[in-house]
């Protein structure tokens, strides 16, 4: 059972972000909610019926002995094999449409046609082109997938405040609430 | 052993014949990169961490410090400041701890440690005593000695125990004065697991197991409710 999940390096990160600040380019931030549900499990893991949900199903009589449970469909949060489910799923997304993998960073894809680069972080996104339409096709495409929060304009990710002035195009970075 | 008092050579090219051989030093571990041989201490007079080879450890004279030097990461060590009388001076932030050390110079039976050498007296049991202050530990001891006061539990406003960002139960969620957002939250997370048809209803089969599962509260850094429902592992 595969259980690995690939995130972003931070390195990554901030090459990513000097980029933007060096070419003063679109950047734009994306959550999936709930992003584990969108992927479907491969294994068959029964799970007991949640505290406070009443559901039931019709039995015969011979099953009236039996446990009705949940069959999972989908990669519930807490199983082991979520996270790199759903990284999987994501990342075919992705090559499926015209993405092209990092070799350097698994969490790093970058369009073929499209100018367009994309840092996952789990059901994190960050979505850098120098076109804004780049970005709106990028955009279009998560919100049919799946159920998206856009973070515009992006000013944390990962803990990390980024700020920019737009009379001169830089990032600022740091590092929020470590002491907490 | 931490703590320990040490004496590093001085190399002959650095003193004149009649300065001393060696510099008076707090033990604080190895130099890793160089190996077990080279120790790592504090340089009091000079205010230096050095990493010399030649040194005497006086396993028996420890210097006790304050608990900021327990860090073994921190490089920089700051010792409190010590006025011309040598009492610790008494601002608001080291009140609490006036009665846990003195801080002395040239105290006769400390000849030699250097200027300034603090003594940090273990902290008091009764209830005058707030300061954290920590003795390091002894030889063999490695759990730090912290002395928990009264005083300070006590004065933990209810209001904080009320606010805790999770909670463990539906009931308790429920039950919270944030009932609402608590349930606008748990709905919102039943309405995800509804449309993603995250389960079917089954019967178990014989000889399968059916693992558990929790809602987990949380309420997020920026004031958002969020509740999510957690499978306990899969084996």
């Amino acid at each position: 059972m595969e259980t690995f999940a690939q995130v972003a390096k931070f390195t990554s990160l901030r090459s990513h972000l000097a980029l933007v600040a060096e070419n003063d380019l679109e950047r734009e931030g994306m959550d999936v909610k709930t992003a584990f549900l969108h992927s479907d499990l491969e294994e068959t893991v029964f799970m007991e019926i949640p505290e406070a949900l009443h559901m039931d199903m019709p039995v015969s009589d011979s099953q009236k002995e039996d446990r009705i449970v949940c069959r999972l469909n989908k990669a519930i949060y807490g199983l082991m094999q979520s996270p790199s489910t759903w990284y999987r799923m994501i990342s075919k997304l992705f090559t499926d449409h015209g993405f092209r993998r990092s070799e350097h960073d698994h969490s790093i894809y970058i369009h073929k046609t499209f100018k367009l680069i994309l840092l996952l972080y789990v059901d994190n996104l960050v979505i850098t082109s120098p076109n804004p339409e780049d970005i709106g096709w990028i955009q279009d495409l998560l919100h049919t997938e799946f159920e998206m929060t856009d973070l515009r304009p992006l000013t944390t990710f990962l803990a990390i405040e980024i700020r920019r002035s737009h009379r001169n195009p830089l990032c600022i970075i740091h590092k929020r609430g470590i002491l907490k | 052993m931490f703590g320990s008092v040490t004496y590093t050579l001085i190399p002959a090219e650095k003193r004149r014949k009649l300065d001393p051989k060696s510099a008076k030093c707090i033990l604080l571990g190895y130099d890793e990169d160089a190996g077990s041989k080279v120790y790592r201490v504090y340089d009091q007079g000079s205010k230096w961490i050095v990493c010399p080879s030649d040194v005497i450890i006086d396993e028996a004279r420890r210097n006790t410090v304050s608990e900021g030097i327990a860090e073994e990461d921190e490089m920089e060590i700051q010792l409190p400041e010590v006025r011309e009388n040598g009492v610790a001076e008494r601002t608001p932030e080291n009140l609490a701890e006036q009665d846990s050390y003195v801080a002395t110079r040239n105290k006769p039976d400390l000849e030699g440690f250097g200027d300034d050498t603090i003594i940090v007296r273990p902290p008091h049991r009764d209830n005058e005593s707030r300061g954290r202050m920590v003795s390091l530990p002894g030889p063999r001891h490695s759990e730090r000695q912290i002395n928990p006061s009264q005083h300070t539990n006590s004065q933990v406003p209810r209001a904080m125990i009320a606010h805790l960002d999770e909670l463990h139960t539906l009931k308790e969620a429920l039950a919270n004065d944030d009932t609402d957002n608590w349930y606008k939250a748990w709905e919102s997370e039943v309405d995800s697991l509804v449309r993603n048809k995250t389960w079917e209803l089954s019967l178990l089969p014989a000889g399968r197991e059916a693992i558990g599962c929790r809602w987990l509260f949380k309420l997020k850094e920026d004031g958002r409710y969020k509740v999510r429902l957690v499978a306990k592992g899969y084996s």
